[in-house]
């Protein structure tokens, strides 16, 4: 079953954009995943990482409100936590140092999403 | 007597030639023979005699009492007078009595007995030099008789003649009261005195006081008071009269009478003196050596003088003479002098330099003297004359050194010179004469040797020989300069000469010979030809020249030589050019800002300089200005001075022009280049020498000309980080033979970073050697700004886009979900799509830092919908301005709020009423000032199924979700019966804005 490939999985997500967040939750619901967040500005992200005990991946959108969303990047990458980049930028913002992270492009259509996840947390 | 005195040959006995006695022995030997009684004369060394008749008629005729010795004179009487004669000359006078003479007269029978006086003869200065005899004959043997008759006899002869007791006190003197007119009356010891001259008194009273002492016989002179007036010179001589016993009786005393010696003894003095002063005048210094004194000098005081003497030095011996004379004219000097005494000679010259002790300096004598003999022969003395003949000795070198250098200057000539005499014979000719004349005889007069001359052929006729120059002197004709003549020698080639000749004349002025100079002028005659030959080649090569060539005198600056290219190039004729004052005419051509210029090289060149310069003209025929370029340089004379200025002038005005096309057309690309900002390099490979332009310094931060350029002071000015990047470009394309293209950071000392676009190209030998290369180099700091923004907005729009379209996805699904039928979510989703249009357009319409305001998105969302009719109540400041990430989301909300009021709302129903109240709020915990918005809509008559589609409706979840999520938004929403109310409480942009509040 499609929807259940990430069911357990605690997500947590990092959009601004209200409507995109929410549809976002809610696809990764329908997915059985848990879903952290999501937050809405780099401040509340980190926050919520830090606070958060398990977090199984990420989606983290590149921008919030004007911040750049590397050092979360950066506070994922050392516990170990995979994650996504969803961007609408081509990939010349993005740090060398996340030159193996995955990335969509939003819209992202159904399942991409969770395919994605699935073959982050993989790695 | 004196006459045999006179004619007797003394100049055989030690007295020498009567002509050189001296004063004393002529005045000694004058009182003898002047004396009445029968006296003699014995004088010098050798005692030679002067008798007077008196004298000699005693002894009997055949007897001659001249020249012979005393005691041979005196014959059989002289052992009776010997011994008083030591007295004598010892300066005691004796008197010998009774003596006997063995004479003619011996026949008589009795016997004459004579008295004899002897008394010294003296020399002026006193010294005893001969013996003075007097003889008188003694009375009968009776003595009172023979007494008074002695007086008798005494005063025949003496001035006077006395008597005075041993104390000196007058007993009998009679003639000298009468000689002296005295009285007699007192007698007294010194009486006498007051007849004596006041200057001789002392000493005449001294002397005889002394000798009543001593007993001494007297011998006084003095002057002596006459009884008729005036004075007697007196000679007293006085002898002590004794007794048996050996004492005194008395004293016997007669005056003489010398007078007449004293005043010779004057004269004698005053001639000594004129003398003096005569050799002084003449510069003649006497002397006198004894010869048998050890030749002991006396020395006059010119001589000393001559000889820088001491004045007081009247004499001194030989050897300080010899001490004098300069050492290498020493030994033979003295020899001279030796010789010449020991020799027979009467007479002696010398010529001798001396070291005068005076000054040291070295003088020439010259000594000349008689050399008086005895009898034998042998030298008594040497008297004579010295001279100083240095300046003649000077004068003498001079004239010799003169002759022979003349003599040698004559032998030197470098032309043959000879003096001929009429039959033109040489007889004095130097070295180079005797090359053209080995025999001595001028050619005219010389057959065998003519044909070896020969004038050049003068309008084909030959000279003939009587027409050669030392013939023609030889007629009297001064033939100078001379003529050329050719000159055949042994070797058979001709030689040029040129020969003159001037006749010489006696005093009468005839001709008596010829002075014939012969030049060889060979060399420079050909120098001639060939100075002719290389002036013809500089002519045609003058004429030839495009150049115009010309030669100036110095001094005036006048053409002496211009060349036709004259004509070519200033359009006047040579000639004309040469009219008149050249120079100011030519000064005239040239344009009137060049001539000063012009005229100060000229100078320089008549100083002596070489020079260069360039200057215009203006041809006088069609106004045409004509560029020149002149070299002028000196042309030096034999004596170091600027002779003459050559000029060479060179008509560049083609030249010129292109070169002032070529300036004009680098200028413009010069222009073109700065005005583009466009620096340039050029980079000679093989020299490491770079040219750049003066953008390239100024965008590599340098100040123009700061440095020179070259490839590291460019490599010094890039950034370290693209230095290697910008190094190996450079290389890929020289070795790859592309284009070279890098950009490239530059690093200037204050910190500033440019970036520099740089495209260049290499240039190769044919063997593949890069040797140069150029390029520009542009400042693109701005155009890459403006790239790299663009990217950023590229990415920004792909952002907004993804965004936007994930947007209208969600708002589709939304719609989809609120939408009983297709129509209603056709209307409701292009409402929501053209609600986001306005905003994407609003959006769009702003600039970097401009904001959409809260009025503005207001009356964009509401301006549809209000009708005028004073429903909706607007009340808020203008200008608040939203941060773009804002104002999507916000004006969602509000387009979903009016909607409804449309809908369902104050907008739908008569009479309700919508207002809306915004205010600047209190800044939020973060610093970020806030916007508060009251949305009350009232008399609404709200229906069930209307709030029940409110309270599921997208506006209440933007109001109450959306806007508390993305916009850190508080937000109340309340749906009353007579109409929604809601408040939104918003952080809103600071004044102060940053650019991170673009993205998003």
């Amino acid at each position: 079953m499609r929807e259940q490939s990430l069911s357990g999985l605690r997500i947590l997500v990092a959009e601004d954009e209200f409507m995109i967040a929410s549809d976002l939750a809610r696809e990764l619901a329908d997915a059985g995943a848990t879903v952290l967040g999501p937050t809405a500005s780099l401040e509340k992200t980190l926050q919520l990482i830090q606070t958060e005990a398990a977090i199984d991946a990420s989606i983290l959108d590149i921008n919030l409100q004007g911040d750049m969303i590397f050092p979360a990047a950066d506070l994922l990458q050392e516990r170990g936590v995979p994650f996504l980049f969803a961007t609408g930028y081509d990939g010349s913002v993005i740090p060398r140092r996340f030159e193996g992270v995955g990335r969509f492009d939003k819209p992202a259509g159904n399942g991409v999403i969770a395919l994605a996840l699935r073959e982050a947390i993989a790695r | 007597m004196a006459e045999a005195v006179r004619t007797f040959d003394w100049s055989r006995t030690p007295l020498g030639a009567s002509a050189l006695w001296t004063g004393d022995l002529k005045l000694a030997a004058g009182g003898v023979l002047d004396n009445v009684l029968p006296a003699m004369l014995a004088w010098g060394p050798g005692r030679t005699t002067i008798v007077n008749d008196g004298f000699g008629t005693l002894f009997g005729a055949g007897v001659s009492g001249l020249g012979r010795t005393l005691a041979d004179v005196w014959q059989k009487a002289w052992p009776a007078i010997e011994g008083a004669s030591e007295h004598v000359f010892a300066g005691r006078p004796r008197l010998v009595e009774d003596v006997a003479l063995e004479g003619p007269r011996t026949a008589l029978a009795v016997q004459p007995r004579y008295t004899v006086a002897l008394s010294p003869a003296r020399t002026l200065d006193g010294t005893i030099h001969g013996l003075v005899a007097t003889l008188a004959r003694q009375a009968a043997p009776l003595a009172s008789n023979a007494e008074n008759g002695f007086r008798e006899l005494m005063a025949g002869f003496a001035q006077a003649a006395w008597e005075t007791d041993a104390a000196g006190i007058p007993i009998w003197s009679p003639t000298w009261h009468a000689f002296t007119g005295l009285s007699n009356s007192m007698p007294a010891i010194d009486g006498w005195l007051a007849a004596v001259h006041h200057d001789d008194r002392d000493d005449a009273d001294r002397r005889w006081r002394e000798a009543l002492v001593t007993g001494e016989s007297v011998d006084i002179e003095f002057r002596l008071r006459r009884a008729e007036g005036g004075w007697a010179w007196t000679n007293v001589r006085a002898v002590p009269i004794r007794g048996p016993d050996g004492t005194i009786r008395k004293w016997f005393g007669v005056n003489l009478d010398v007078t007449r010696r004293k005043t010779a003894e004057a004269a004698l003095r005053d001639r000594e003196a004129e003398l003096a002063r005569v050799q002084r005048i003449g510069g003649i210094g006497g002397i006198k050596v004894d010869v048998r004194d050890g030749l002991m000098g006396e020395r006059s005081p010119e001589y000393r003088r001559l000889h820088g003497m001491p004045d007081e030095k009247t004499r001194e011996s030989h050897a300080e003479w010899l001490s004098r004379l300069h050492p290498e004219d020493r030994g033979a000097a003295e020899q001279r002098f030796l010789d010449a005494i020991a020799g027979d000679a009467c007479s002696y010259e010398n010529e001798y330099r001396i070291i005068r002790p005076s000054d040291g300096a070295v003088r020439w004598i010259y000594a000349r003297a008689d050399i008086e003999r005895d009898a034998d022969g042998k030298a008594l003395r040497v008297v004579g004359a010295h001279i100083d003949i240095t300046d003649r000795k000077r004068i003498e070198s001079e004239l010799r050194d003169s002759e022979e250098r003349l003599l040698r200057t004559f032998d030197a000539l470098p032309v043959g010179v000879g003096v001929t005499d009429q039959t033109g014979h040489v007889s004095r000719l130097n070295p180079m004469m005797r090359r053209f004349l080995p025999n001595a005889v001028i050619p005219s007069r010389s057959p065998e040797r003519q044909w070896r001359w020969r004038l050049p052929v003068n309008d084909g006729q030959s000279v003939r020989p009587e027409n050669f120059p030392a013939a023609r002197a030889l007629c009297g004709e001064e033939v100078v300069p001379g003529l050329e003549m050719l000159y055949r020698d042994d070797s058979g080639s001709e030689v040029w000469t040129r020969t003159s000749a001037v006749p010489l004349r006696d005093a009468a002025g005839a001709v008596i010979g010829a002075v014939v100079v012969i030049a060889d002028i060979d060399d420079a005659k050909r120098a001639e030809e060939t100075l002719r030959e290389s002036e013809e080649l500089l002519r045609r090569f003058g004429e030839a020249s495009q150049d115009v060539l010309w030669i100036r005198d110095a001094e005036t600056l006048q053409w002496q030589y211009l060349t036709p290219a004259f004509e070519k190039i200033y359009g006047l004729g040579v000639d004309e050019a040469l009219e008149g004052d050249n120079f100011r005419n030519w000064t005239d051509l040239i344009v009137p800002e060049d001539r000063p210029m012009a005229l100060g090289f000229i100078a320089r060149a008549r100083n002596g300089e070489q020079v260069a310069f360039e200057y215009r003209i203006r041809r006088p025929f069609d106004g045409g200005i004509r560029w020149m370029r002149n070299t002028d340089f000196p042309m030096f004379g034999r004596d170091g001075k600027v002779e003459s200025i050559g000029g060479i002038g060179q008509d560049f005005t083609d030249k010129k022009l292109f070169e002032e096309r070529l300036r004009g057309e680098e200028e413009r690309l010069r222009l073109a280049l700065e005005s583009g900002r466009l620096a340039t390099w050029d980079w000679d490979i093989a020299s490491g020498r770079v040219e750049w332009s003066d953008e390239h310094y100024r965008q590599q931060g340098y100040a123009v000309g700061e440095v020179a350029p070259s490839y590291e002071a460019w490599r010094a000015r890039v950034h370290p980080d693209d230095l290697d990047a910008a190094e190996a470009a450079l290389v890929a394309a020289r070795d790859g033979r592309q284009l070279y293209a890098c950009e490239f950071r530059t690093l200037h000392p204050d910190g500033t970073i440019r970036w520099l676009d740089a495209q260049g190209r290499f240039f190769y030998e044919s063997d593949g050697t890069p040797v140069r290369m150029i390029g520009v180099m542009q400042d693109v700091t701005e155009r890459r700004h403006w790239q790299e923004r663009l990217q950023i907005l590229v990415g920004e729009l792909q952002h907004r886009t993804r965004n936007l379209l994930r947007i209208v996805r969600s708002v589709a699904d939304r719609t989809i979900a609120g939408s009983a039928d297709l129509a209603t979510f056709r209307e409701s989703f292009l409402d929501r799509l053209d609600a986001l249009a306005r905003i994407q357009g609003l959006l769009s319409r702003l600039g970097d830092h401009d904001r959409v305001t809260f009025d503005d998105l207001l009356s964009a969302e509401l301006s549809a919908m209000d009708d005028g009719s004073g429903r909706v109540v607007l009340d808020g400041p203008k200008g608040i301005r939203l941060r773009s990430s804002t104002v999507q989301i916000l004006a969602m909300a509000l387009h979903e709020l009016a909607t409804n009021a449309m809908k369902y709302g104050a907008l739908r129903h008569q009479g309700a009423q919508l207002s809306i109240r915004w205010w600047r709020g209190e800044a939020d915990a973060r610093g970020r000032p806030s916007l508060n918005i009251e949305w009350i809509e009232s008399g609404v008559p709200m229906a069930t199924q209307d709030i029940d589609k409110l309270e599921r409706g997208q506006g209440r979840e933007l109001i109450e979700r959306a806007l508390p999520y993305q916009l850190d938004a508080e937000t109340r929403y309340e749906l009353h019966s007579d109409g929604i109310r809601c408040a939104i409480a918003l952080p809103v942009s600071a004044s102060n804005l940053t650019r991170e509040e673009d993205h998003a």
